[in-house]
């Protein structure tokens, strides 16, 4: 099943798009790279400050909701920049990505991200615990916050290493 | 002074130059790139560092990722400070707190960022002495980092309630002259594209 969607020709098909072939045999390419590099570092500094206060290691005479108000809008503009950039580059060899085990580590870590990110929110939102103080908020919301550090790095980590396998 | 006998020959030299073009050497300049390459080509680190990155599986991509991550707490902390204190970011935060806070994760992040660049610089010097992009970055760097030390020393100018024009300024050549040393840092890479185009 996995394997028929991970060889299946759509993924062929997406490197014969005009765009595709137009990024991958010019500048294009290491121009989108470029403006992917710098959404990530962008979204991860932002996420970096988010994630210490949720862990209650830095920053903690500011509440989670106004770091959240101060943040939340530089982290989604540039997660959806590097999104963006991100398929521009992916559709360029649609069909080794998908079989190359860093893309796949890459993928199931953003997931996972997602997941603590889902659970993070609806904790906090359902507890009302976005304005209390560091020593009252529950240790396993402040874990959240470190686990999603480690995930993103590894995020980063599997996206460096696609470049090293293909 | 290096010794001629271990100059490499040329050929290794620019064997990264897709053309294959030979630096133009003048002969009344003195050749300050190739004094670099030898003396760089021919430390005991330039072999350590070669065989580091080769014989560690996974190595290379480890310590790009802790370069790539240096660079997200460069931007986490100086490019951030910058933003706030040009009114573009972080409203809710004391411009003069932030910078206390963040700059000593800046200062922290600099050794990580010079020893995991270093790595691959030993590793391979030509590839990046003769690269006219990491040229740009190093002035690039040389520039923003002093530009950043200037505002970690002016940094009492921001418990103003309005942050005077100049301080504003610093903080834009600041900012800017850490996107363009990422930027160029990314481009190293692909210099080919704008020098030796196909």
């Amino acid at each position: 099943m996995i394997n028929a969607v991970l060889t299946h020709e759509f993924w062929l098909s997406l490197e014969y798009l005009p765009l595709a072939e137009q990024i991958g045999a010019t500048w294009w390419f290491p121009l989108i790279n470029s403006l992917h590099v710098l959404a990530i570092s962008f979204m991860l500094g932002a996420l970096l400050m988010l994630d210490l206060r949720a862990a209650g290691l830095a920053a903690n005479r500011y509440s989670i909701k106004d770091l959240c108000k101060d943040f939340l809008p530089w982290i989604w503009a540039s997660f959806v920049v590097a999104c963006i950039t991100g398929t521009a580059l992916f559709i360029t060899r649609a069909s080794a990505h998908m079989l190359n085990p860093a893309f796949q580590w890459k993928m199931l870590l953003m997931v996972l991200a997602a997941l603590n990110m889902v659970m993070f929110h609806r904790q906090t939102t359902k507890y009302r615990l976005a304005d209390i103080h560091p020593e009252n908020f529950p240790v396993i919301l402040k874990l959240s916050g470190i686990v999603s550090l480690l995930l993103w790095a590894g995020v980063t980590l599997a996206g460096r290493w696609v470049g090293h396998i293909v | 002074m290096p010794s001629l006998k271990n100059v490499k020959p040329v050929s290794d030299i620019v064997s990264n130059n897709k053309n294959n073009q030979v630096p133009d050497t003048d002969p009344f300049m003195p050749d300050i790139a190739g004094s670099l390459s030898d003396f760089f080509s021919n430390s005991p680190l330039r072999e350590f560092s070669d065989n580091l990155l080769r014989s560690v599986p996974g190595l290379p991509p480890v310590v790009q990722t802790i370069h790539l991550l240096g660079v997200a707490v460069i931007v986490g902390s100086m490019v951030f400070l910058c933003l706030r204190i040009l009114g573009l970011a972080a409203d809710r935060q004391d411009p003069y707190e932030m910078a206390q806070r963040l700059f000593p994760w800046f200062f922290s992040a600099i050794p990580v960022m010079f020893i995991s660049g270093a790595v691959f610089f030993l590793a391979r010097p030509q590839r990046y002495i003769y690269n006219p992009i990491f040229t740009i970055k190093t002035v690039a760097f040389l520039l923003t980092i002093i530009a950043s030390f200037w505002l970690w020393k002016y940094r009492s100018e921001l418990k103003a309630n309005t942050i005077r024009l100049s301080t504003k300024l610093l903080a834009a050549v600041v900012m800017t002259g850490w996107v363009i040393t990422a930027l160029a840092g990314r481009w190293i890479a692909y210099s080919d594209y704008i020098f030796w185009p196909e």
